[in-house]
């Protein structure tokens, strides 16, 4: 026992060759080449987004109270002439051309990206507003993975500009330029418009990312260069720059949340949709900074990383895949009790097949697999459990994004299958490459991060 | 303070060592730990880090008993839901069924009610904090201000005092004293090592 005593710290440099960079290559490849394939596999229709959707509504159920006969009165889906959904057009639904299935696909990773790459930024941030010890060693492991969402938000902005009158129904509404007195007027979105618009979404879009992007580059730069010069003026700066970067990520998450996922179903609003996602984002972040935890110390690096460290992070995973879990039932419980028809919507699309099957496995890989496995000390320090359930934590919000996107903006026509197996590994693919890229470009310890010695000798007791 | 046990067994003897520097009270715990001596418990006026490892404590079963609490305010609340919702008075609200999701807020905050309740009274009553109830002393006054203290029991056979002594003092023990069996006045300052004590000190 030396507690007493300083444990010499000395700078590692991690080395980006071997196994990882051929697995995360060969995802890549397999990833694209299964993209492909998926893409020519899926079933082509020739539908522009201006039809009615009577054939399609009638091919699945009649629900949709559409008619061949009032058609003229018809709007995306919406029989306005004889329903209360003139006010509330719950159902609006057209047929989406065959390429909107690989925007959604493209979207769902790309969003996903973005939340895992700006919530690493914000764990980043938040240990050293927390004034935190403990994670000091693991520290340029968040700031590798926070490289990565500018990719996410590019793909994101690529998506809306390409495709976002198929994807986001507001986009379409607004460009058909509808008065209070013309057919298929929609009051919600009007109402909404002075928000749901295309230059607020745009200005988010590109002016959210920019402002993080550069909050990140100035946190990593300080971190970097303390490692050079060393004293408490980069920690201090570190202090001041993550707070203000805390308080900006919290409204502008919320907002990029809003324009990119919940607008997807319009009609539909839940005030507690933003730190829903963040969740999302949050325990996804910690399951990868988990892996690569492991996966460091499985290859000799990150020596003053101990058992205690990550049993640290299995607690974080147990701890947010409840608190995810939490909101998720939360937002759920009060429409399903209220059971509002324009807020009962949402939910009633993801309790019909095929999304059923998401709704349970969402249910089963984000909470009952943490939550039970998590639950006991030892496999929280057990590396090989760790990782299963990291990545059982990774699949399930993935399938949670999927539960997000695609019931309102696809709907039927959504699936998963090859195309959407294979975006999502050639995404982990470059994922992968990406970060354990730029992970190897700086030393992997923070040498002269004033808590350096205090995580080092992190201990969570027996 | 010393427990209940070991302060109505007036026929143990035990001796204290009583430390500074929070530091070389760890390093010297975990030194006697691994000599074999059965350190019975100690007194800090603040947490130390690693403590219970030096120590060679057990791992507590209270997150078991958490588990049992969490258990118990479940069940308790599922029953509860379903016999007034469900068998006794089956309240029908808003169409929804009586049986049903509408459960899960109450089973999660009894849950919660429980294992908070369950786990402060099951560590009061482990660490024996139990108000009013069990008679404590103070080893040395200043054990809660800035004191550390040892309590190793030794009427075992084979137990060397005069080296388990040094090797308190080689830890750097500030006073190294013994309660015997002569009753609860000797408890106090009574310094066996008064010879050996002026010698180690020589050696520093």
């Amino acid at each position: 026992m030396s507690h007493g005593h300083e444990i010499h710290i000395h700078q590692e440099n991690y080395k980006f060759t071997g196994t990882a960079k051929t697995i995360s290559l060969a995802l890549l490849v397999i990833g694209i080449v299964l993209t492909v394939v998926g893409i020519f596999s899926i079933p082509k229709n020739q539908v522009s987004h201006h039809e009615p959707a009577v054939a399609e509504s009638a091919a699945h159920g009649n629900h949709d109270a559409v008619t061949a006969e009032h058609s003229d009165f018809n709007i995306h889906g919406v029989d306005i002439a004889h329903s209360d959904e003139a006010v509330y057009p719950v159902k609006a639904e057209h047929p989406k051309p065959w390429y909107t299935r690989v925007y959604i696909s493209l979207l769902i990773n790309g969003y996903f990206l973005l939340l895992i790459g700006i919530c690493a930024l914000f764990f980043f941030a938040l240990q050293y507003i927390a004034n935190a010890g403990w994670s000091a060693a693991i520290l340029r492991i968040p700031q590798a993975i926070s490289t990565i969402f500018p990719v996410g938000a590019i793909i994101v902005l690529l998506v809306f500009m390409l495709d976002g009158t198929n994807i986001y129904h507001w986009l379409h509404y607004e460009h058909q330029h509808l008065g209070p007195n013309d057919a298929g007027f929609d009051k919600i979105l009007d109402n909404k418009s002075w928000f749901l618009n295309s230059k607020m979404a745009y200005g988010f879009l590109i002016g959210i990312p920019i402002v993080w992007f550069f909050f990140g580059k100035k946190l990593r730069g300080l971190s970097y260069k303390e490692d050079q010069e060393g004293g408490l003026t980069f920690f201090n700066k570190s202090i001041r720059y993550g707070a203000a970067f805390t308080l900006f990520f919290g409204f502008s998450l919320s907002i990029l949340s809003w324009v990119v996922t919940m607008s997807v179903d319009a009609h539909w609003y839940s005030t507690i949709f933003s730190i829903y996602n963040f969740a999302t984002g949050w325990v996804s972040v910690l399951s990868i900074m988990a892996l690569i935890v492991l996966y460091l110390r499985k290859n000799g690096y990150l020596g003053i990383v101990t058992d205690e460290h990550v049993h640290d992070l299995g607690k974080f995973m147990f701890a947010f895949s409840i608190f995810w879990t939490y909101l998720w039932l939360s937002q759920f419980l009060l429409i399903w009790y209220a059971n509002i028809p324009e807020e009962s919507i949402y939910y009633y699309k993801r309790w019909e097949m095929p999304f059923k099957i998401n709704w349970f496995v969402n249910l089963i890989l984000n909470f009952l697999v943490p939550f039970l496995v998590l639950m006991t000390r030892n496999n929280k320090r057990n590396p090989k459990v760790l990782t299963f359930v990291a990545i059982c934590i990774l699949a399930g919000h993935w399938n949670d994004l999927y539960l997000m996107f695609v019931p309102g903006a696809l709907d039927h026509q959504g699936g998963i299958g090859m195309l959407e197996i294979g975006m999502t590994l050639a995404f982990v693919g470059l994922f992968i490459f990406w970060v354990l890229t730029a992970l190897s470009k700086k030393g992997l310890i923070p040498v002269n991060h004033p808590y350096i010695q205090e995580s080092a000798h992190h201990d969570v007791g027996i | 303070m010393i427990d209940k046990k070991l302060y109505l067994d007036q026929n143990k003897t035990v001796m204290f060592g009583i430390f500074e520097d929070p530091d070389k009270f760890l390093d010297a715990v975990a030194h006697v730990n691994q000599s074999g001596a059965n350190i019975i418990d100690c007194y800090t006026p603040f947490p130390i880090h690693g403590i219970e490892k030096a120590m060679g404590l057990k791992r507590s079963l209270l997150p078991v008993g958490a588990f049992i609490c969490g258990c118990l305010g479940f069940i308790t609340a599922a029953t509860l839901q379903l016999y007034m919702m469900h068998f006794d008075w089956p309240m029908v609200i808003g169409n929804k069924p009586t049986v049903g999701v509408s459960y899960v807020p109450v089973l999660f905050e009894m849950s919660v009610l429980f294992t908070a309740f369950g786990m402060a009274i099951l560590f009061f009553t482990r660490s024996k904090m139990i108000h009013g109830k069990i008679p404590q002393e103070r080893v040395d006054l200043r054990q809660t201000d800035d004191r550390m203290v040892i309590a190793i029991a030794t009427d075992g056979q084979s137990v060397d005092k005069n080296n388990l002594s040094n090797m308190l003092f080689n830890g750097g023990a500030v006073e190294v004293k013994e309660r015997t069996n002569h009753g609860y006045e000797d408890f106090t300052d009574v310094d066996i090592t008064k010879g050996s004590n002026i010698n180690v000190s020589a050696n520093h």
